[in-house]
């Protein structure tokens, strides 16, 4: 009888484990199954993760405020233990920006002149919003941050991300009250940019390291160490002439820029609020771009824009 | 109106709550320590510190709540779905596999099994994100968290102890 119990115990016990490793693979089927479901983008994946984004933001908001605090008290102590080497220093960037401003004063007088003799339009100065940052940027494997402003605020997916005037990223994803943005460190980000001394074009494309690095650049090109880097306005996703970094060469012959800013002492950014003349920024992020027309097929050849910019 | 809710769940199912909610704090807070410039990149992973003494001190739950935990973490962490939670569960099914409260005698095992863990843990993501983008991320970043983590292992412990003795309590009343 005892026996005969205990053999029903193992039976249960062994349909038990069959039960939860059957669940357990179940379950990695399914992680591969969602990796594979959130590579295609699908918009219900979207909504889900921008509502429990939308939702937690509060809350990371409030912990972040007290994780400030303790990082600011760090910032604190360390410049008051280099308050004398730091003073040095700001002692001579100041004689050297005292012989800037000299010449900057010079140059824009002169700059005026010429913009006068060309009857220049002036550029459009963008709007912006001034946003607070309630996550630094991620982890090793995804760098993006969170904006305490969403869609209510006025701020749309693509929109260029500054921080004191410098660009760090693009928007990825907007929610009613909060939203993401993608780093220019980030393997997925890939932004249009020339190098402003000899107006070479390139792409900026994150690896997920400390710095970016410029791809697609002309053959036989030879860029020099501390070069600017800026954006060129191509696509017409992000305005042109927007300062990134300065280029920095490396052994292996790929040219890396340097941000200007630190990355990780980002908090308040601003959102530039900006759309190209002509451009319809829903288009470009559905995907709705002009395609070639088949070549069987010229009873269509004047597909395109008009002169208005209509599409017929 | 709280003793209702608790008389509502069984204690097993007690138990499995609190750990999903103080995993989303931790989850949170953890997102928060980025804020700090030192920890920029590099903040300690106190979600994996928290998994692994749930595990060792008190019982392994179902797979279905370390599969929602990294399904969460994913949301506010990763670029794509699935790349902590397929991690994740990789990782406790190993610990799982080879009995790891039972291998943990003594604080020295304990240490040198989480180091494993974190390890496995961060070998697979590592491989996920060199499948997906045919690129390593900075390899000195992730071995100084997980040397920031196992030293902090030990502090953390410390603080979770009453937790334990309290979750204990509710799991031997059930």
């Amino acid at each position: 009888m005892k026996q005969q119990r205990k053999f029903e115990n193992k039976k249960i016990l062994s349909i038990g484990n069959i039960g939860q490793r059957s669940i357990y693979f179940g379950l990695i089927i399914s992680t591969i199954l969602i990796m594979l479901i959130g590579k295609s983008d699908l918009a219900i994946v979207n909504r889900i993760s921008l509502l429990l984004t939308d939702l937690s933001a509060p809350v990371i908001a409030t912990i972040s405020r007290q994780t400030q605090i303790i990082g600011d008290s760090f910032v604190f102590l360390k410049n008051t233990t280099s308050l004398r080497k730091e003073n040095r220093s700001l002692y001579e960037e100041n004689l050297r920006l005292k012989k800037f401003e000299i010449m900057y004063q010079i140059y824009e007088s002169e700059n005026l002149v010429l913009k006068n003799q060309l009857n220049l339009i002036p550029l459009r100065v963008p709007n912006f919003k001034t946003v607070r940052a309630i996550s630094a940027p991620g982890n090793v494997f995804a760098h993006s941050m969170l904006l305490n402003a969403g869609h209510l605020d006025g701020i749309e997916k693509g929109n260029a991300v500054l921080f004191n005037g410098i660009f760090i990223g693009q928007i990825l994803k907007v929610g009613k009250n909060s939203s993401r943005v993608l780093l220019i460190s980030d393997i997925n980000s890939k932004i249009p940019i020339v190098v402003s001394n000899n107006r070479i074009p390139s792409i900026l494309t994150g690896e997920n390291l400390v710095l970016p690095s410029l791809q697609f650049l002309p053959n036989n090109v030879k860029i020099d160490d501390g070069s600017i880097v800026q954006t060129s306005g191509h696509g017409g996703l992000l305005p042109a002439g927007i300062p990134i970094g300065f280029t920095v060469n490396s052994p292996t012959d790929k040219i890396y820029v340097r941000p200007v800013i630190d990355l990780n002492l980002i908090d308040y950014v601003q959102v530039l609020l900006w759309r190209a003349d002509g451009v319809e920024l829903s288009d470009k992020i559905n995907g709705n771009y002009f395609k070639p027309l088949n070549s069987g097929d010229n009873s269509n050849f004047l597909e395109g824009l008009t002169s208005r910019g209509n599409r017929n | 109106m709280f003793e209702g809710i608790i008389r509502f769940f069984p204690f097993p199912y007690q138990a499995i709550l609190i750990q999903l909610l103080l995993s989303f704090i931790i989850i949170f807070f953890e997102i928060s320590l980025s804020k700090i410039y030192f920890l920029y990149e590099i903040s300690p992973l106190l979600l994996s510190i928290f998994i692994y003494f749930w595990i060792i001190e008190i019982n392994f739950s179902p797979y279905w709540v370390y599969f929602t935990i990294g399904l969460f973490c994913d949301l506010f962490f990763s670029s794509f779905l699935g790349f902590i939670s397929f991690s994740l569960l990789i990782s406790v099914g190993l610990l799982r596999f080879v009995n790891a409260p039972l291998i943990c005698t003594n604080f020295s095992r304990k240490m040198l099994v989480f180091a494993i863990f974190l390890f496995v843990l961060k070998s697979i993501q590592l491989l996920l994100f060199f499948i997906i983008h045919f690129q390593f991320p900075d390899f000195e970043k992730i071995f100084f968290q997980i040397l920031l983590t196992i030293f902090l292992y030990p502090l953390l412990n410390f603080f979770f102890n009453p937790l334990k003795l309290f979750i204990n309590n509710i799991l031997s009343q059930g």
